[in-house]
C-alpha cells in the first residue's frame, strides 16, 4: 500500500529536526538553551507519533515531556545557576585541555565515531526495515485514549500489561530512593562529573610500575 | 480467582513486601540494626519457600512461574543473602579502610527492588516485563556503585555505569522494536512460533544483535565489557559482588530465558557469534587480569573470563546448557562470595589489593587455605567446584562438535592459571609486613566455613548443584 | 565382556582392603594435617607411616585375592579385570537421553594390582626414611600429611575405573607434587620449581582434557571397559573436520590423552620441570621419581593401550618421543655434576625407554611391547627408588649435593651399607645379569625387535651403554673418587663440614635401604616368570581389539633375537668399564680429562689404545658432541620457547591495558564497533 506523500515529506522533515536540535542539545554550552531545544527536539517526535497513527503518546509526548518535566529540568538548572567560566564547558571538562575527549574536540571525535559506525550500519539498518511490510493499522479506534484505557485495565487479572505496569511503579520507586539518596550527598558530584573523563588509561601504572622496578 | 490460586506467586509478593518493610522500617531504626535483620531473615526465608514451597507451575497473564524460573530466584536470593552478610562490616565503623556506608536500609531495600526486577526477568512471558525486570534490575545498581561516601572513585562507578546502562538500554529497545516489527507479537509463544516460521526474516536478525549488545552490556561480556573493571574497582566492595554473582546470574538467566525458549530456532545460526563472543571474552578478562594489581579489577576481569567460558553453553544443546549455566553460577557464586569474603576481611585494615594479601599465610593461615581453594577452582583444578563447571561447559561444547572452541577455552584455562597463582603467591610468599594477626566476627567465621565446605563438597558430590541444574533444565 | 562387578565378593576381605587402599591414606592425610601434624611432627611422622603400612598390608589382601579369585576364574572374568567397587558420582546428559558417568571405582587387572603394590610399598618405605631424613626439618608437621595425600591421589589414580576418575586424580597428583615440590617454600628456587612443574604439567593436562573429552562424549563413556573394546575404537575412527583441517577423531583423541602423559612423564620438550623438581626434599623427589607422578604418563598410556594400538599415527608419537627422550636425557646425564640431576635425567632416559616400549606395539606385537613396559615400571620402581633414598643418605650426610664434594669424603667407610645397596642399584639400573634391570630391559629391546622397530632397538642399546656409563660415574664418583683429582671449589668447607658432623648412617634411614635393595636385586628373576609367562598382562580381550590372536601372545624370549642379551651386556659393561677406568682406575674427578695428572696415568692411557678410543667417543663425542648441545639445546632452545610464550602472553595483556583507556566514550565505540563486527561475520550472510 502505498504511503502518500505528505506523510513521507512531514516525517523526513520531523527526522531532520529532531536529529539537529539533539545534536544542538549535546554541543550547546548554555544549559537553558540546552533545555530549550530539547523542547524543540520532542515537537517533531510527536508528529512522528501521531504519523505513526499513535495520536494520543504524541499528545502525551508535548504534554508530560515538553510540558512538565522539561519544567522541572529548568527549574533545576535554576537552582543550581552554573556559571560556566571563560574557556569551561558546563559539562565539566576544559576546552581544548588535557582531558582527551573534551570539548570541540571531543565532540568531533564523536561525531566522527558515530558516522562511521552509521554510514556501516545505516545500508544494513535500511535493508532490515525495508523488508518489513509497512500497513497501516486498521483497526477501529487504535491509538484512541478509549481503546488504550481498555488494553490498560480491561480484566486486570488476565491483563498482559498489569505487570508491566506494576514494574514501572517499583522503577519509579528506585529512582526517588536513589535520588534522596544521592541529594544528601555533598562534595562527590563535582568529583563524579570530572571523574569520568580523568581516568587515565590502564597501562599507565604498569609503565610506571615497570619503569621502577628493575629487570 | 481464589487465595490458593496465588500460593505459586507467594515468593514474588513476599519480596515485594519485604523490599517495602525494609524500606519502612529504616525510617524507624537508629542504626540500621532492625533493617539488616529483616533482610535477612526475610531473604533466608524467600530462599525456603522457593526451595521447599510450592512445586506447581502457574501463569498470571504474561508472568510465568515455572520450576526453572523458581531454581533462578533461588539462585538470585541466595546470592543476594551472601552479598547483605558481606555487606554487613561496611556498614559499621571501622569495619572498612575505605569508609562506612550509610543509611543501610535503602542499600538493602535497593538491592530487593534488584532482585524484584530479576525475578521478572525470569518470569517474563512477554518482551514488555523483560525489558522492565531487565531495567529493574540494573537501576538500583546505579545508585549502590556510587554509593561509598564522598569517594571518587565509587561516584566514577555510578556515573559509569549510569551511562554504559543507559546505552545498553537504548540498545535492548532498539533490539525489542526490530523484534516486534518483525514478528508483529511481544508475547513469547506468538514470538517463538513467528520465529520458528521465518528463522531467515533481517529484521529478527537486526533485533536478535540489539538485543545481544543489551544483555551483553550487563553480562559484562566482550566487547561490552569494559566498563567492568572500572565500575568493580569503585563500587563498594558487596556491590561488586552482587554485580559479580547476582547481576551477572540474571543476565545469564535472561539470555537462557530469551535464547533457549522463544528464540531457540535461531540459536544453531547464532552459533558463531555465541563462539566469537564466548572466545574474546576469555582473551580479554584473560589477558586483562594477568597484571591486575587491585583486587576488585582482578574480579572483574576474571569475571569476563567466567563469562566467556559460561557463553559456552550457549552453543550446547538445550536442557544440558541450562544445567551447565546454573551449576556453573552456583560454583561461581560460592567461589566468588569465597575470595570477596577474605577481601571483606583484608579491607578492614588496608587495601582490598593483592598487596593487602600480603602474608595472609601467617596473619591467618585458615583463611590463606580457603583462598587458595578460591583460586584453583576458579583455574578449574578437581576436586574443587569451578572444575566440574568448567568441565560441564566444555563437555556441553565439544558434544555438539564445536572442538576449536573448547581447545581455544582450554589453552585460556591454562593461561588464567598463571595469574591466579599469582594470588596465592602474594598469600603464601611474599613477605609480610608488619600487620597483626586477624580476628573474624562469628559471623564471618560462620560464612566462610559454610563457603568453604560448600566448595569442596559442591567437587566432590556435586548433588546438591546437580538437582538445581536439573529442576532448571526441565 | 561378562559382568565385571566383584558382586560375589561383597564384604569378603579383599572388598573392604580395597576401600582400605583409598581409605587409610586419606585418613593419614587428613588426621595429620588437620590435627595430628600442627601438635607433634614425631606423632604425625610415625601415625602416617604405620597407615601407609598398613595400606601396604591391604594391597598385597588385594593382590592375593585378585589372584586366587580372578586369576584363577578366567572362565568368570574372561578379560581378567573387575571391579572392586564403583559409585556413581556424576551423570552428564548429553542431550538425546545419552548420559555419560562419571564413577569412582576400583578396577583390578594385573597392571593396576601390580601399582597399587608399588606404590603402596615404596609410600611406606619413603615415609618411614623420612622420619629420619626429616627429623631435624621445622615443616616435618606438615610434610607427612602431603606425603600420604601425594599416596592417596596416585592410589586413586591407578585404580581409577574410568577417564573421568583418572583425570580427576591426575590433577590431584598434581596439586600434591606442586606442594611437595615446593615444600621449602622459603627458597625462591623451590617456588620456581614447584610452579614450574605445575604450569608445565597443566599445560599438558589441557590437551589431555580435550582429548579425554573428545573419546568420552564420542564413545559415549568413560569406562576403561568400555573404551578399551573394538566398539570404541571403531565409533571413533572416523574424521571430524572444521573447515580445511581434519582430523581422525580417533588420532585426535588419542594424542591428545597422550599429551597428558608426554606432560606427566616428562618427554621431550615437555621435560623440563622434572629436574628443577630436585628442588623438594629428598623422599619426595624419590617418590616422584620411582612409584607416583611421572609414572602415571606411561601407565594412563599402558591403561588405554587397546584404544592406542587402534590409533596407528598416536603409537608411533609415543614412540619416537619415547625413544628420543631416553637417548637424549641419558646423554645430559653424563655431563652433570649435581648427584640428584644425574638421577633425574636417568628417571627421564628410563621413562622413555618405557614409552618408547609401548610405542613398539604398532609393530604388530602390542602384547610383548606392553608387558615389557609395563615390567620396566616396576623393577624401575624399585630401583630408582632405592637409587634416591641412598643418594638421600648421601646428602643428608655430606650437606651437599655435589657430586664432587662426596667423592672427596672417603663416604665408603663411613657409609658401607649405603655403599652396597648404591652399588645394587646402579647394577640393577645398567642392566647387568641377573639384577631386575635386566630382565625389564632386555624385556623391552625384545619387544622392539619382535615388532621390527629397528630405530628404538637401536635406542635402546644406546641408551643402555650411556646409562651404564653415567652411573657407574655417578657411583665411582661418590663412593671412589679422590679429592686430588676433585676441582670442586668447596672441597675444604665440604671436608670441614664432615669434620664438625662425623658421617653416620642412622637406622631409620638405613632401614627402608636395606629393604629396597632386595627386591632392586631379585624382582627381575622372581617377576620374569609372572610378567611374561604363566601370567600374561596383555589379556584376550585387549588382544583382540588390537588385531592380534591369541597364539601370538606369549613373549618370545628364545625364539627370536637371543644374541640380544649378549649385546645389550657387553654394551653395559663396557660403558660402565670405562667410567670405572675414567673415575675410579684413574681418579679423574668429574672433570674432563686432566693434563695435570701423574705421567704413568698417560702411560697406562697410551697402553690402551682402544680405551683411548672409547675415551674419545666418550668424552669428546659424547660429552661435547652429544651432551653439550642437548644441554644446550635444553637450555636455550626448549626453556627459550616456553620463556618466548609467557612473554608474548604477557605483551598482549599489556596491549589489552592500552585499550582500557578508562573513558566512557571510547567504551561504547568500542562495544558499537563490537556488535558491528559480530554482526556483519556472525550474522546471517546478506
Amino acid at each position: 500500500m502505498p504511503v502518500s506523500p505528505v506523510v513521507e515529506i512531514t516525517f523526513a522533515l520531523s527526522a531532520l529536526v529532531i536529529l539537529l536540535s539533539s545534536l544542538a542539545v549535546v554541543l550547546v554550552k548554555n544549559p537553558v538553551r540546552a533545555t530549550l531545544l530539547l523542547i524543540v527536539a520532542f515537537i517533531p517526535t510527536s508528529l512522528v507519533y501521531i504519523l505513526l497513527q499513535a495520536a494520543f503518546v504524541g499528545i502525551l509526548q508535548i504534554l508530560v515531556y515538553a510540558g512538565a518535566i522539561m519544567m522541572l529540568f529548568t527549574f533545576v538548572i535554576m537552582m543550581i545557576n552554573p556559571s560556566p567560566k571563560d574557556g569551561e564547558s558546563p559539562a565539566g571538562g576544559s576546552e581544548g585541555g588535557e582531558g582527551g575527549f573534551s570539548g570541540m574536540r571531543g565532540a568531533l571525535i564523536g561525531l566522527l565515531v558515530v558516522g562511521a559506525l552509521g554510514a556501516l550500519l545505516l545500508p544494513k539498518v535500511y535493508h532490515a526495515a525495508s523488508q518489513v511490510s509497512v500497513a497501516p493499522v486498521t483497526k477501529p479506534g487504535f491509538g484512541e485514549l478509549s481503546s488504550i484505557s481498555a488494553l490498560l485495565f480491561e480484566d486486570p487479572a488476565n491483563n498482559p500489561l498489569t505487570v508491566s505496569f506494576e514494574l514501572i511503579s517499583f522503577l519509579i520507586l528506585v529512582g526517588i530512593i536513589a535520588a534522596l539518596n544521592f541529594s544528601r550527598r555533598k562534595g562527590a558530584e563535582a568529583r563524579m562529573e570530572n571523574s569520568i573523563t580523568t581516568r587515565p588509561t590502564e597501562a599507565l601504572p604498569i609503565l610506571q610500575r615497570e619503569a621502577l622496578e628493575p629487570k | 480467582m481464589t487465595l490458593a490460586e496465588f500460593t505459586p506467586l507467594l515468593p514474588d509478593l513476599l519480596l515485594l513486601a519485604l523490599a517495602l518493610a525494609v524500606l519502612k522500617i529504616d525510617l524507624w531504626s537508629e542504626d540500621g540494626e532492625a533493617g539488616f535483620h529483616l533482610t535477612w531473615i526475610g531473604l533466608a526465608g524467600l530462599a525456603l519457600l522457593l526451595a521447599f514451597g510450592s512445586r506447581s507451575d502457574a501463569v498470571f497473564a504474561d508472568y510465568h512461574i515455572t520450576a526453572a524460573s523458581r531454581v533462578w530466584k533461588l539462585l538470585f536470593t541466595l546470592a543476594t543473602l551472601a552479598t547483605v552478610f558481606l555487606s554487613r562490616p561496611y556498614f559499621r565503623a571501622g569495619g572498612n579502610a575505605r569508609g562506612t556506608l550509610a543509611k543501610s536500609g535503602a542499600f538493602f531495600g535497593l538491592l530487593l527492588l534488584c532482585m524484584q526486577g530479576m525475578f521478572a526477568l525470569v518470569s517474563a512471558g512477554n518482551l514488555i516485563v523483560f525489558y522492565l525486570g531487565l531495567e529493574l534490575a540494573t537501576m538500583p545498581i546505579y545508585a549502590l556503585a556510587a554509593y561509598q561516601p564522598r569517594d571518587a572513585d565509587s561516584a566514577e562507578a555510578g556515573s559509569k555505569y549510569v551511562l554504559m546502562g543507559g546505552f545498553s538500554s537504548a540498545l535492548t529497545l532498539f533490539g525489542i522494536s526490530f523484534l516486534y516489527g518483525a514478528t508483529g507479537s511481544l508475547g513469547f509463544p506468538a514470538l517463538e512460533a513467528a520465529v520458528r516460521a521465518a528463522p531467515a526474516d533481517p529484521a529478527l536478525w537486526g533485533g536478535i544483535f540489539f538485543l545481544l549488545g543489551g544483555l551483553g552490556f550487563k553480562l559484562a561480556m566482550a566487547p561490552l565489557h569494559m566498563w567492568a573493571p572500572d565500575v568493580y574497582q569503585g563500587a563498594p566492595t558487596p556491590v561488586m559482588a552482587f554485580l559479580s554473582v547476582a547481576s551477572k546470574a540474571a543476565a545469564v538467566a535472561a539470555l537462557a530465558t530469551l535464547f533457549l525458549s522463544p528464540l531457540n530456532a535461531v540459536r544453531p545460526d547464532l552459533a558463531p557469534c555465541f563462539a566469537a563472543a564466548a572466545v574474546l571474552s576469555m582473551v580479554a578478562g584473560n589477558l586483562g587480569a594477568m597484571r591486575q594489581k587491585d583486587l576488585r579489577r582482578f574480579v572483574a576481569y576474571s569475571s569476563v573470563a567466567q563469562v566467556g567460558y559460561m557463553l559456552l553453553a550457549m552453543l550446547g544443546e538445550g536442557d544440558g546448557s541450562r544445567a551447565a549455566l546454573v551449576y556453573n553460577l552456583v560454583t561461581y557464586g560460592v567461589t566468588g562470595f569465597a575470595l570477596y569474603f577474605i577481601m571483606g576481611v583484608i579491607g578492614k585494615e588496608g587495601p582490598e589489593t593483592m598487596s593487602g594479601l600480603r602474608g595472609l599465610s601467617r596473619r591467618h593461615p585458615g583463611l590463606a587455605v580457603l583462598l587458595v581453594l578460591c583460586m584453583f577452582s576458579l583455574a578449574g583444578v578437581p576436586p574443587l567446584a569451578g572444575f566440574l563447571g568448567k568441565f560441564m561447559l566444555f563437555s556441553a561444547a565439544a558434544a555438539e562438535g564445536h572442538y576449536l572452541l573448547v581447545g581455544i577455552a582450554v589453552a585460556n584455562a591454562v593461561v588464567s592459571f598463571y595469574y591466579y597463582m599469582l594470588v596465592v603467591k602474594e598469600a603464601y610468599i611474599a613477605p609480610p609486613g608488619e600487620a597483626a594477626a586477624i580476628r573474624l566476627r562469628p559471623l564471618q567465621i560462620m560464612v566462610l566455613w559454610g563457603l568453604g565446605l560448600a566448595l569442596l563438597v559442591l567437587g566432590v558430590c556435586p548433588a546438591p548443584a546437580d538437582w538445581l541444574a536439573r529442576a532448571a533444565g526441565n | 565382556m561378562g559382568d565385571t562387578r566383584l558382586a560375589a565378593f561383597a564384604w569378603e576381605p579383599m572388598h573392604c582392603a580395597a576401600y582400605g587402599i583409598l581409605l587409610l591414606p586419606l585418613l593419614s592425610f587428613l588426621i595429620n594435617g588437620l590435627w595430628l601434624g600442627r601438635k607433634s611432627a614425631r606423632a604425625s611422622a610415625w601415625t602416617a607411616t604405620v597407615l601407609m603400612g598398613a595400606t601396604a598390608a591391604l594391597s598385597i589382601i588385594v593382590a592375593s585375592g585378585y589372584r586366587d579369585h580372578i586369576l584363577t576364574a578366567p572362565h568368570l572374568f574372561p578379560a581378567r579385570a573387575a571391579l572392586a567397587f564403583e559409585h556413581t558420582w556424576l551423570d552428564f546428559s548429553l542431550g538425546s537421553g545419552a548420559v555419560l558417568s562419571a564413577r569412582l571405582g576400583f578396577y583390578l587387572d594385573p597392571i593396576s594390582v601390580m601399582m597399587v603394590l608399588v606404590i603402596s610399598f615404596i609410600s611406606f618405605l619413603v615415609n618411614l626414611y623420612s622420619i629420619g631424613y626429616m627429623k631435624d626439618d621445622a615443616g616435618a608437621g606438615r610434610f607427612f600429611p602431603l606425603l600420604s595425600f601425594f599416596s592417596f591421589t596416585m592410589l586413586g589414580l591407578v585404580v581409577s575405573s574410568n577417564l573421568a576418575q583418572t583425570f580427576f586424580f591426575w590433577e590431584l597428583v598434581g596439586a600434591a607434587s606442586y606442594l611437595l615440590i615446593g615444600f621449602w617454600y622459603a627458597k625462591p628456587s623451590a617456588v620456581a620449581a614447584s610452579k614450574k612443574a605445575f604450569i608445565l604439567t597443566r599445560l599438558a593436562d589441557a590437551f589431555f582434557l580435550m582429548g579425554l573429552l573428545a573419546v568420552g562424549v564420542n564413545a559415549g563413556s568413560f569406562d576403561f571397559a568400555h573404551l578399551n573394546g573394538p566398539e570404541a575404537a571403531a565409533a571413533l575412527n572416523h574424521s571430524v573436520g572444521a573447515g580445511l583441517v581434519t582430523f581422525n577423531l580417533l588420532s585426535l583423541g588419542t594424542l591428545g590423552i597422550y599429551m597428558g602423559a608426554w606432560g606427566k612423564s616428562a618427554m621431550f620438550p615437555f621435560h623440563v620441570w622434572l629436574p628443577d623438581a630436585m628442588e623438594g626434599p629428598t623422599p619426595v623427589s624419590s617418590l616422584i621419581h620411582s612409584a607416583t607422578m611421572v609414572v602415571a604418563g606411561v601407565y594412563l598410556t599402558a591403561r588405554l593401550y587397546p584404544l592406542f594400538s587402534a590409533a596407528e599415527y598416536t603409537l608411533r608419537v609415543v614412540e619416537c618421543t619415547g625413544a628420543f627422550t631416553a637417548v637424549f636425557a641419558a646423554a645430559i646425564a653424563c655431563a652433570q655434576t649435581d648427584l640428584k640431576r644425574i638421577l633425574a635425567f636417568s628417571t627421564l632416559s628410563q621413562l622413555g625407554l618405557m614409552m618408547s616400549a609401548l610405542g613398539t606395539g604398532g609393530g604388530g606385537e602390542p602384547g610383548a611391547a606392553y608387558t615389557a613396559s609395563m615390567f620396566h615400571i616396576f623393577t624401575h620402581a624399585f630401583f630408582k627408588c632405592l637409587l634416591f633414598l641412598s643418594a638421600g643418605a648421601v646428602i643428608h650426610a655430606i650437606h651437599s649435593n655435589d657430586i664432587r664434594e662426596a667423592g672427596a669424603g672417603g663416604l665408603r667407610k663411613a657409609m658401607p651399607r649405603t655403599y652396597w645397596a648404591t652399588l645394587i642399584a646402579v647394577a640393577a639400573i645398567a642392566g647387568i645379569w641377573p639384577l631386575s634391570g635386566f630382565f625389564s630391559k632386555e624385556a623391552i629391546l625384545h619387544a622392539a625387535l619382535a615388532n621390527g622397530r629397528y630405530g628404538a632397538l637401536a635406542a635402546g642399546l644406546c641408551t643402555g651403554a650411556l646409562t651404564a656409563f653415567y652411573m657407574a660415574r655417578y657411583f665411582f664418583l661418590i663412593f671412589h673418587g679422590s679429592a686430588v683429582g676433585s676441582r670442586a671449589p668447596h672441597d675444604s668447607r665440604a671436608t670441614h663440614a664432615q669434620e664438625a658432623h662425623p658421617v653416620r648412617e642412622g637406622a631409620l634411614m638405613t632401614l627402608p635401604i636395606l629393604i629396597l635393595a632386595v627386591p632392586s636385586a631379585l624382582i627381575g628373576i622372581l617377576g620374569k616368570g609372572f610378567f611374561t609367562g604363566t601370567v600374561r598382562l596383555w589379556g584376550a580381550e585387549g588382544g583382540a581389539s588390537a588385531g592380534v590372536s591369541e597364539s601370538a601372545l606369549p613373549m618370545r624370549h628364545a625364539s627370536s633375537g637371543s644374541w640380544l642379551p649378549a649385546v645389550a651386556t657387553v654394551l653395559a659393561l663396557s660403558g660402565a668399564g670405562i667410567a670405572w677406568y675414567w673415575y675410579a682406575f684413574r681418579k679423574n674427578g668429574a672433570a674432563f680429562p686432566d693434563r695435570r695428572a701423574p705421567a704413568w696415568y698417560r702411560i697406562l692411557a697410551e697402553k690402551f689404545y682402544i680405551d683411548e678410543i672409547y675415551l674419545f667417543l666418550a668424552k669428546r663425542v659424547a660429552s661435547k658432541w652429544i651432551a653439550a648441545p642437548a644441554e644446550w639445546t635444553e637450555r636455550n632452545i626448549v626453556n627459550g620457547a616456553f620463556d618466548w610464550m609467557t612473554g608474548a602472553v604477557k605483551r598482549l595483556a599489556f596491549l589489552q591495558s592500552i585499550a582500557q583507556s578508562g573513558q566512557v566514550q571510547a567504551y561504547i565505540a568500542v562495544a558499537l564497533l563490537g556488535i558491528y563486527l559480530l554482526f556483519r561475520f556472525t550474522g546471517p550472510g546478506y
